[in-house]
């Protein structure tokens, strides 16, 4: 029993939320706009996004809500995702793990004058003694855009979301997400102002830690993102400052993105943060990930990623290393099967401790 | 600014190879720098989950938790080493379960309880 709680517990901490593939920029679309409503990507798809899912789908299908069921007018747009992994979870032992990852549903409402309403309400595993924790809002913000319909152009968004840092993995349990700036459930309330062309775009984001939900992220400040695109390369630079009661981070990154060749992508990033307490001391640490995804068609892809993150650079044999191999198929328009695997190690050739995982994903698109 | 600093020197130092551990043993630090990052998570001990209504994500409430999960002086009777420690690993159910912490964390936690848990 105990050893079931212990997985139970280890795969919610793997839990997370589905966002966009990084991994198609370039190769499909140069911006996140290209298949999704928002700006930063992931979530709702817009009419290119459907086509891509159907394209990607091995066995095809309606693209759109429900196969279809749920079209409604010309200004609503609604969908969801619903996750659930099974597998192993290893820490000194394989324990059996199942688990839900998430449930949520989506809507964005087009209204005049290039506003739009944005707003997602899902599940979380909360606290069984404050029952309102499980319902989650994780995004909801108002939109403008200065060009309506097109992928290009100012954008401004108020409300919750997570502030625009890095590659933006939909892997949230790669440690550039996890020790970085952006991980599960980092939603803030803020206000951005995004510029996106095809061969650039910029995200300056203003935050404040969320006073109504239980934040992840608990302070307040503000990142920046930038990202050029010469040919198949896109090259991107980001800084982000957030002050809290407890402490203050400072930090720095870049990204690289390649598409090597029709069928092979690497992506990398690396971020330093400082961070001082307020009880005193300070660190820098370092996040850094390597990912390569190579494509064997539309429907498959394999992603080879390798992960390291220094919890404290002038501490000893507190450094964290990581193999991952993700397997992806997607089955058809809406459901997508993932086998997702990692190995990791402390202070790598020291013989530091050593965990990991395997688990199939199923993601089902609404 | 001091922040841009710091974080350009870290860059230019990421290559250098430490041997010695010189982090402040206290309260204060063991609770933001190592249980706040590796218990505070989502679906763990954050607030919005409070699993075992234990919750780590803030300096605070991770204190409140050390307060009854440590033995002053007795590294070895305080739950909180002992769900990280071997004692707990070869039953499987060691915390955090998806990535134990660094032995170097742990041992700054025992030291800090061995030398009387002073903070809480």
């Amino acid at each position: 029993m105990r050893y079931l709680l212990a997985a139970l517990v280890a795969v919610a901490a793997i839990a997370g939320a589905a966002h966009a593939y990084p991994q198609f920029q370039i190769g499909m679309d140069p911006t996140c706009t290209g298949c999704h409503l928002s700006p930063a990507g992931g979530g709702l798809l817009n009419e290119n996004g459907l086509g891509v899912a159907s394209t990607l789908g091995q066995f095809g299908g309606a693209p759109e809500a429900a196969h279809g069921a749920l079209v409604g007018p010309d200004w609503l747009t609604v969908g969801g995702d619903a996750r659930f992994a099974a597998g192993v979870v290893e820490q000194h032992k394989l324990n059996p793990a199942a688990f839900p990852m998430q449930l949520e549903v989506a809507a964005n409402a087009k209204l005049p004058a290039g506003f739009a309403v944005y707003a997602t309400v899902g599940g979380a595993r909360g606290d069984g003694n404050r029952p309102i924790t499980f319902l989650l809002l994780r995004e909801h913000y108002v939109q403008w855009q200065a060009d309506e319909g097109s992928n290009y152009g100012l954008f401004l968004r108020a409300g919750r979301f997570m502030p625009v840092y890095g590659l933006r993995l939909a892997e949230h349990d790669e440690y550039t997400r996890r020790y970085g700036q952006t991980p599960l459930y980092g939603e803030t309330y803020g206000v951005a102002a995004e510029y996106i062309e095809p061969t650039w775009e910029v995200h300056a984001t203003g935050f404040v830690h969320d006073p109504l939900q239980d934040p992840i992220e608990r302070g307040n400040g503000g990142a920046l993102d930038g990202e050029v695109r010469l040919g198949q390369l896109q090259l991107g630079l980001q800084g982000r400052y957030a002050k809290s009661a407890d402490e203050a981070r400072t930090a720095g990154g870049a990204t690289v993105k390649w598409k090597a060749s029709p069928g092979l992508l690497f992506a990398a990033e690396s971020s330093v943060i400082h961070q001082t307490f307020a009880a005193g001391g300070a660190r820098n640490q370092i996040a850094s990930e390597l990912f390569t995804s190579i494509f064997f068609n539309e429907h498959w892809f394999v992603d080879v990623g390798l992960g390291q993150f220094d919890e404290d650079l002038k501490a000893p044999k507190v450094d964290l290393e990581g193999l991952d191999v993700n397997l992806h198929w997607f089955a058809s328009s809406h459901l997508e099967l993932l086998f997702t695997n990692r190995v990791q190690t402390i202070d790598l050739t020291k013989g530091g401790r050593s965990s990991g995982w395997s688990l199939i994903q199923v993601h089902y698109r609404l | 600014m001091n922040g841009i600093a710091c974080v350009v020197a870290a860059l230019l130092a990421s290559g250098c190879s430490v041997s010695t551990d010189d982090r402040p043993v206290t309260a204060d630090y063991i609770a933001a720098a190592i249980l706040a990052p590796g218990c505070g998570r989502p679906a763990c001990h954050a607030s919005g989950a409070n699993a075992k209504n234990y919750t780590f994500d803030t300096v605070a409430a991770a204190k409140t938790a050390m307060k009854r999960l440590v033995v002053a002086g007795k590294p070895d009777g305080s739950q909180l080493l002992q769900v990280m420690g071997e004692a707990t690993r070869t039953k499987g159910g060691i915390m955090p379960p998806d990535g134990p912490l660094p032995d170097a964390d742990i041992e700054l936690i025992r030291t800090w309880i061995t030398d009387g848990a002073a903070g809480l």
